[in-house]
């Protein structure tokens, strides 16, 4: 799971530098700088006591270490953040956080505390980003400050993490980048070499992926696909990221013809996971629904496309695709998305300024043989 | 500049800004309509369709002429169910993100900017005085209406304006038969033309006329335009075509839209019937007028009385357009009218414009998102909108404001011009 030391300096740099742009940081305590409590979206109505004002509400700060060794961190946060999403992100370069290294929970019942995560080393040097989700008018007690200790008493409830996530697996253009043939799915029955539909809403999802889209151009399909009555048909993919769950504004649709064998194969791509506003994010998992077809399907094979072999699967994009994208083309990058748009018809677009340039000459010679 | 070279001048940048705008907009019913024609087109349904038969047939024939220069074998316009035509978001998606789709939406409109430019030559024509014909010109080639309606958002309302424009002409020459067989074909391009037939049949009236001679003209104009109007129906029946090709068998059935029409189910019924009344009583009492003058002043005030009750949709406002511009002929001053309706028609659309209106989609070739700001209404509710005047309430003061508008330009065109 860990990076080479390169790779990582990589990611900190590009990623998080455009993550954590932009924040709003109010400085709150004096004094070393390694010791400041800083916050974002959040609003103090009494010393250490905070209101949500945002969107984006996180609170960092440095732990206390009671413990040499810790093996929890215990915190209390007041009861107004029970049962709410929390993070917290523990590897920072000067307060830019890294988002490939956090802890995802939520908590029944203050106090509490965290089992950290082996391997890592937390000491109260260690910078702590402490993210609030999906609450709006929530607040946040933080008078005392989270504890680093290596023992709980009983009236401390452990803290169950929903995920905990140490560094982030890359695409790699030599490994095989066949996806976990582990997919769940829905209103299926069978196996992947053999599974029809149960049901009229169809789909088969990945195992969880938490990949670095850095590479990423696409996922490929191979399937073996029963006869339809139609002779197009549409297949849809949807990509979970650590920011968004699945969803249809993050989807992808393509329509293909139906082959006389039933071999359908056709590549999504995703390059934009890492070129588009907001880049290089984390694929968490992937969704594939397949048309309602009765009869028997097989997965043949499913495949994340690294960018440098994209050139092998260029012809799998078909020409009917419709991409739904959290991200937003900007700037240079929109300028030339809007050229390759336009020549991409090259044909037409030459003979249309033509057009427009013989109507102009047309015009100018009429207007002046009727002098 | 001499009048030539005005109408050269004019004429050329109408085009131009036409062209500039063919390849690059849409709504999404002109891809339904053009999967209509291509499905037609590639399974030789060529005598089956009879909805809107001249338009529907006039599209068929650019389409195949386009088929020269566009490939359709890819399934871009594949319909697996023809009552099924109306195209959802993700057909439209594919069509919008097609390689090809700058001259698609060129070609798809090629016979709107032959119908359109063809009526600007007829206006030109109908109009007589070097000075009206000239704003009652540029009126028609750069009002945003037509504009809109024909080149953003796609429709195909200038053909049938067209048949109507040469319907008045004929009139003017008193050439009543065929003002009558072109009235009948622009009433096979659009259904709502059928409001101006009480008009036309009382603007052919010839007051000084015996009543006997004008009772068998009447009848022999309205003998022509049944037959006009029923002849394709007859003809696919007597082929053996299929009439209800395009037709959902699930849709709500015509009966089941009369019955709250005529009960006030539509609010709007009564008040447009009794003014329209009213307007054929005024028509008849100015029966010493041209037969051309009658049927122009009557038929612009005919769509002022129905617009003023009922709104529609955005691109019908251009139906508006051509008589108002046709009374220039006749001395009315229209010039501010028509500024005051292009702005009421802006603001009132912006308020109440859906996803396939005023901003998502229109640039779809582009991005899905033209303006990037998301549609005017979310914008009006988060920064305009309070407790008390919310966007619904600004819809219904536009509505208001429209209306007087409409009101207004009515006054212009039935008032008297002193001599």
């Amino acid at each position: 799971m860990s990076l080479t030391r390169s790779s990582k300096r990589k990611i900190n740099r590009n990623l998080l530098r455009v993550l954590l742009t932009g924040m709003t940081a109010v400085v709150l305590f004096s004094g070393s700088s390694s010791a400041q409590t800083i916050t974002n979206d959040l609003s103090a109505t009494s010393p250490a006591h905070y209101d949500i004002s945002g969107d984006d509400p996180y609170i960092i700060f440095n732990p206390v270490q009671q413990a040499e060794k810790p093996r929890y961190l215990s915190i209390d946060l007041g009861s107004q953040l029970t049962d709410v999403p929390l993070e917290i992100f523990f590897n920072s370069e000067q307060d830019l956080f890294n988002p490939y290294y956090k802890i995802s929970f939520t908590v029944s019942s203050f106090p509490a505390a965290l089992e950290l995560p082996a391997g890592t080393a937390f000491t109260q040097s260690t910078r702590l980003r402490l993210d609030i989700n999906q609450c709006e008018s929530c607040s946040l007690n933080f008078e005392n400050l989270p504890v680093l200790t290596d023992q709980i008493d009983a009236t401390v409830t452990l803290i169950e993490p929903k995920r905990v996530q140490i560094g982030i697996v890359a695409l790699d253009k030599n490994s095989a980048t066949i996806i976990n043939p582990d997919w769940h799915f829905n209103d299926l029955n069978g196996a992947l070499d053999k599974f029809e539909m149960s049901a009229d809403d169809p789909f088969i999802v990945s195992t969880q992926l938490s990949l670095a889209t850095e590479h990423l151009a696409g996922v490929y399909f191979k399937l073996k696909a029963p006869k339809s009555n139609h002779a197009w048909n549409s297949y849809q993919l949807f990509y979970q990221t650590e920011r968004h769950s699945f969803s249809r504004q993050a989807s992808s649709t393509l329509r293909i013809a139906d082959s006389d064998n039933g071999i359908v194969e056709f590549m999504f791509p995703l390059d934009f996971l890492s070129t588009q506003q907001p880049s290089n994010i984390i694929l968490e998992r992937i969704r594939l629904d397949i048309p309602e077809i009765s009869g028997y399907w097989t997965l043949l094979e499913a495949r994340l496309v690294h960018k440098e072999n994209v050139a092998d699967y260029l012809r799998m994009i078909p020409v009917q695709l419709i991409q739904s994208k959290q991200q937003v083309v900007t700037g240079r990058s929109l300028i030339k998305q809007s050229l390759i748009n336009v020549s991409a018809d090259i044909g037409f677009s030459i003979s249309y300024l033509l057009l427009m340039l013989s109507v102009t000459w047309i015009v100018v010679r009429g207007y002046r043989s009727s002098r | 500049m001499n009048n030539k070279q005005f109408l050269i001048v004019a004429l050329g940048l109408g085009i131009l800004l036409r062209l500039a705008l063919m390849p690059f907009f849409a709504h999404v019913d002109l891809f339904s309509e053009a999967r209509r024609v291509f499905y037609v087109l590639e399974n030789d349904f060529l005598f089956d369709n009879s909805h809107r038969f001249v338009v529907f047939y006039i599209e068929v024939i650019f389409a195949w002429f386009s088929t020269l220069f566009i490939d359709v074998t890819e399934g871009l316009f594949y319909l697996s169910d023809p009552s099924q035509s109306v195209s959802d978001l993700v057909d439209y998606g594919f069509f919008l993100n097609d390689p090809n789709i700058y001259r698609h939406l060129f070609f798809f409109k090629l016979p709107y900017l032959v119908f359109d430019v063809a009526t600007a030559l007829l206006i030109w024509k109908f109009v007589d005085k070097p000075e009206h014909r000239k704003i009652a010109l540029l009126l028609w080639l750069f009002n945003p209406l037509t504009l809109f309606s024909t080149y953003i958002f796609g429709r195909f309302e200038v053909i049938s304006l067209f048949f109507l424009m040469a319907c008045a002409l004929q009139l003017k020459y008193d050439h009543v038969f065929r003002a009558s067989a072109l009235f009948a074909i622009a009433l096979l391009c659009r259904e709502i033309n059928l409001l101006y037939i009480p008009f036309l049949l009382i603007a052919l009236i010839d007051f000084k006329d015996h009543w006997f001679r004008n009772i068998i003209m009447l009848s022999c104009s309205a003998a022509i335009i049944s037959a006009v109007y029923l002849l394709p129906n007859w003809l696919i029946n007597l082929s053996g075509g299929n009439t209800q090709l395009f037709v959902d068998p699930t849709a709500a059935h015509a009966t089941d839209t009369l019955r709250p029409l005529l009960s006030l189910g539509y609010y709007w019924f009564y008040p447009i019937v009794i003014s329209l009344a009213v307007l054929a009583i005024y028509q008849w009492e100015t029966g010493d007028r041209p037969k051309a003058e009658r049927f122009v002043l009557s038929a612009s005030v005919v769509l002022f009385i129905y617009f003023g009750f009922n709104v529609h949709s955005v691109h019908y406002a251009a139906w508006l357009v051509l008589f108002p511009i046709l009374s220039i002929q006749y001395g009315k001053r229209v010039v501010l009218p028509f500024i005051a309706l292009f702005g009421a028609w802006l603001i009132l659309w912006l308020l109440k414009t859906d996803s396939g209106v005023f901003t998502l989609f229109l640039a779809a070739p582009l991005t899905t998102d033209f303006i990037g700001t998301g549609h005017f209404p979310s914008i009006f509710q988060q920064h305009i909108a309070t407790d008390t005047f919310t966007l619904h309430q600004a819809i219904q003061l536009m509505r208001s404001i429209f209306l007087v508008v409409l009101g207004f330009f009515a006054y212009r065109v039935l008032k008297t011009e002193a001599k």
